[in-house]
């Protein structure tokens, strides 16, 4: 009888393990947003077996059965019975969500977005050199750097701050002394580089519901679409009309790599596959963005499409963040080849490898493919990261 | 290998449960598991506590039947502690008499492998124990290396003696009640240090590391997050221990009985990593004269006992001052000051007790001296707070499981369910009365929940790895 309650047991606690050969690695790949560990090299049992086996454990750990429920789980009860998610450090307040930061930094996201006084941030120094290096690098293939700014979410919604932000940085938020000073230090230092901030138009439009949804973090539907349609506006640039055919949808939100669950919401979803074309076979751009694509982990970092529409003879390379994967179908109508890349995993500069092999790639593109336009779009709290990020592939003389 | 992480629940347990189940108890599975358990950890270290073990057999056996037991003794402690000393105090010791030289240096790179102070801890009791006659030397090799090597108590304690398990080794307690017993220590435990511990260590951590910053309110509350963090996360992987112990028929000692609601330090000490504090007694405090000589000198080994029990738990100088401040305050009660306390109302000794052990709780937990002071002065109000406070990383979470934990820190709950839920008893852990049926099914239940919420959250990848791993 001891024996059999033994055995029982055992055979509870191993359902977990058991599962591991039949779960798809993708899905959870996808869920938690990585590669998931490989299997520990067995030559490493005898060198260092410590190693060995901490990378074991971190193989087991990424496959282990019940791993994405229970994640998902955890958070859900933090969001909905806590009002709030500690780990992944996103704020709610009703029914809107905030990425604040990280366990280290707590509220730097909310510091990035509303700092104390712009003209005094160092960073801008730092912003500016950069930004004269891309242009001084552009100027031989006759292509014009533009950046296109995306407020964030924080400085149109500062009234719905979660209560735990700190009061200092919701009165700085809600206090919108950033606009003039912003643009004007833009302007006064950058004067060599369009940049596009398109703040006031999307304070008129935050009580539209579609357009930068409470319960996502980036901006979809109709807020993408006005970004593109100001942005060509703005630089008098000719674009394909669609008609603004479109279908309200409920769609999942996003962040769910770091909500660990899908929340969704109703927005605008536009129909363009009678215009553009993703990703076609058997083209040189497409080749060399499967190039790029084996070095990130996720293919939508990267999308290549053709306008079959518009000959106004604009070529774009779509640098970005995470903003510019809902924008760039939309700005894809103002230019006959658009190519995005999303630069963000350049931060990762640990993986050294996949860093300078994704560099190298650049700037092929840039010797290679005749873009006329270069754009940056990114949320304003990136300004400093991103640019940074792409000191590298602009350095002067290389391109 | 943590007993929180996901590879020793789902895969080490199950696996040598398995093994015990179908070789029925045998000792060799165990010290098979035990010495892989250990190599999974710290590699070819394993080594090390294979010399100890053989070593320690045989100058046991020496000591059993030689006619010259004290220098088989005598050899034995010298090994015993140059093992501790090599490995966990020199590059200390180095760096006090020697700083910036490259022998410090060189020292201060010697890894401290897992356990070695539980470990060697063991190995001396056994050597003692024979020398006085308490227990015969083992004849037996895997006997011997089964006790030094039991991976349950391996790494982070209870400190067994041979004594204790001898009769479970030649034959094990097994019984439906005890796997009762194993399941409900083993998932109460699990629950203490997932759900409580690493919680409170996500709060504290943070605020202990901006100590610089924070203002005087978030010292206090990272002092008293970090008091109940650290008796959760040791007094939950205790209960862990012994309910693997359960599992295998060995019965360990209980480790702790509610600290925090000791009056005195000298009740505190009765109440507090028992099988340290009893460890200390008979092998050092005893030996020394205990409280038979003259005054001073019983206040003489109560400070030398704490002394060294500060350093068992590090090699620094914030271990030696945490050990001392006990020592004194031991002192300070027998001078005449607890006469005075137990004069007191309840709720004046237990603010006594609790002020001082979480003034003592932030000398340990501090990396400097100056950490020290600068936390205690804003606690204190004798240095103004900086502008960080505690809002940075609070959370609802963290507000409830502080509650919980103060509650579970008494016996408000035992108490309270104790007639409906088949807990271990009311005046003692080891007290099993028969209930009735209900309350041992309440029992299972209660264990099951706290099993399937730890391991939602262990899953989240929210655990931290047990404070007492690198004592």
């Amino acid at each position: 009888m001891h024996r059999i309650f033994l055995v029982l047991i055992a055979l509870v606690l191993l359902l977990p393990t058991l599962s591991i050969p039949l779960r798809d690695e993708g899905p959870i790949s996808q869920f938690f947003n990585k590669r998931l560990a490989a299997f520990p090299q067995t030559s490493l049992l005898i060198t260092n077996p410590k190693s060995y086996f901490l990378d074991l454990q971190s193989w087991f750990n990424d496959r282990v059965g019940f791993n994405t429920a229970s994640v998902a789980l955890y958070r859900k009860f933090h969001f909905h019975i806590l009002d709030q998610s500690s780990y992944n450090y996103i704020s709610k307040r009703g029914n809107f969500i905030f990425y604040h930061g990280t366990k280290e930094k707590p509220f730097r996201f909310i510091v990035a977005d509303c700092p104390e006084k712009y003209n005094s941030h160092s960073d801008y120094y730092t912003i500016e050199r950069i930004y004269k290096r891309i242009s001084k690098s552009l100027e031989k293939y006759s292509a014009r750097f533009r950046v296109v700014i995306i407020p964030t979410k924080t400085m149109i919604f500062a009234n719905h701050l979660p209560r735990r932000i700190p009061k200092y940085l919701q009165l700085r938020c809600s206090a919108q002394i950033s606009d003039k000073d912003f643009r004007k230090h833009l302007s006064e230092t950058l004067d060599h580089t369009d940049v596009f901030y398109p703040i006031d138009i999307f304070r008129e439009k935050r009580n539209d519901e579609t357009f930068y949804p409470s319960f996502s973090y980036h901006l979809h539907g109709s807020g993408a679409r006005f970004i593109a349609e100001a942005y060509f506006k703005h630089y008098g640039i000719q674009y394909s009309k669609s008609g603004h055919k479109f279908k309200r949808k409920t769609i999942r939100t996003d962040l769910v790599f770091l909500k660990g669950y899908n929340l969704e919401h109703e927005t605008e979803v536009h129909d363009y596959s009678p215009l553009l074309t993703l990703n076609p076979k058997k083209d040189e751009y497409t080749q060399t963005l499967f190039e790029l694509i084996k070095y990130s982990p996720k293919v939508e970092d990267y999308m290549y499409i053709t306008n079959r529409t518009l000959k106004n003879g604009r070529r774009a390379l779509l640098l970005s963040n995470s903003f510019g994967k809902p924008v760039r179908k939309h700005l894809a109508l103002g230019y006959e080849n658009l190519m995005h890349v999303n630069i963000a995993q350049f931060y990762n500069r640990s993986d050294g490898n996949r860093h300078q092999k994704t560099v190298t790639l650049l700037r092929n593109l840039m010797k290679n493919f005749k873009f006329t336009d270069i754009i940056l779009l990114h949320q304003s709290s990136d300004l400093y990261t991103l640019s940074k990020s792409l000191e590298d592939a602009f350095t002067d003389g290389d391109i | 290998m943590l007993f929180t992480s996901s590879i020793f629940l789902f895969f080490f347990l199950p696996f040598y449960l398995l093994f015990e189940a179908i070789l029925r108890h045998s000792l060799i599975i165990l010290l098979t598991f035990s010495l892989f358990f250990y190599f999974f950890g710290e590699g070819w270290f394993v080594l090390l506590m294979l010399a100890s073990i053989i070593i320690n057999y045989f100058v046991g056996l020496a000591i059993g039947v030689s006619e010259h037991k004290q220098r088989w003794l005598v050899v034995g402690l010298l090994y015993n502690l140059f093992v501790l000393i090599n490995f966990k105090y020199l590059g200390f010791l180095m760096s006090q008499l020697a700083p910036g030289t490259p022998v410090a240096e060189l020292a201060n790179h010697i890894h401290l492998p897992l356990g070695i102070s539980f470990f060697t801890f063991q190995c001396i009791s056994y050597l003692i124990d024979v020398y006085r006659g308490d227990i015969k030397s083992e004849r037996s090799f895997l006997k011997v290396a089964t006790y030094i090597s039991m991976f349950p108590q391996l790494v982070a304690g209870p400190i067994v003696r041979y004594a204790s398990i001898k009769a479970d080794m030649d034959q094990p307690n097994i019984s439906a009640l005890n796997y009762y017993y194993a399941v409900l220590f083993f998932c109460i435990g699990l629950g203490q240090k997932v759900l409580i511990a690493d919680t409170l260590g996500n709060f504290a951590d943070p605020l202990f590391a901006a100590w610089k910053a924070i203002d005087n309110v978030t010292a206090w509350l990272a002092a008293v997050s970090y008091s109940l963090q650290i008796f959760f996360d040791f007094a939950g992987y205790s209960n862990m221990a012994i309910g693997i112990g359960y599992l295998m028929g060995f019965e360990f000692p209980q480790n702790f009985n509610k600290p925090y609601m000791a009056k005195s330090f000298t009740e505190f000490w009765r109440r507090w990593h028992i099988s340290l504090s009893t460890w200390f007694r008979d092998y050092l405090y005893i030996p020394l004269g205990g409280n038979q000589g003259s005054y001073l000198q019983t206040y003489r080994n109560l400070l030398i006992v704490f002394l060294l029990c500060g350093l068992w738990h590090g090699a620094s100088w914030v271990f030696i001052i945490w050990g001392l401040f006990h020592g004194c305050f031991l002192i300070i009660e027998r001078i005449g000051f607890k006469q005075i306390l137990e004069k007191l109302p309840s709720f004046f000794q237990h603010f006594y007790l609790l002020l001082l052990v979480v003034i003592a709780w932030v000398i340990f937990r501090s990396e400097s001296t100056d950490q020290t002071i600068t936390i205690l002065g804003k606690m204190f109000g004798f240095i103004s707070g900086g502008l960080m406070s505690y809002n940075a990383y609070y959370t609802h979470e963290i507000a409830i499981v502080l509650i919980l934990g103060f509650i579970f820190s008494t016996r408000f709950v035992e108490n309270a369910v104790s007639h409906f839920i088949a807990l271990p008893a009311r005046r003692g852990m080891w007290d099993k009365e028969r209930k009735n049926k209900i309350a041992y099914i309440a029992g299972l239940t209660w264990a099951i929940l706290l099993f399937c919420l730890s391991v939602i959250k262990i899953q989240a990848g929210v655990n931290s790895p047990f404070l007492y791993f690198r004592f």
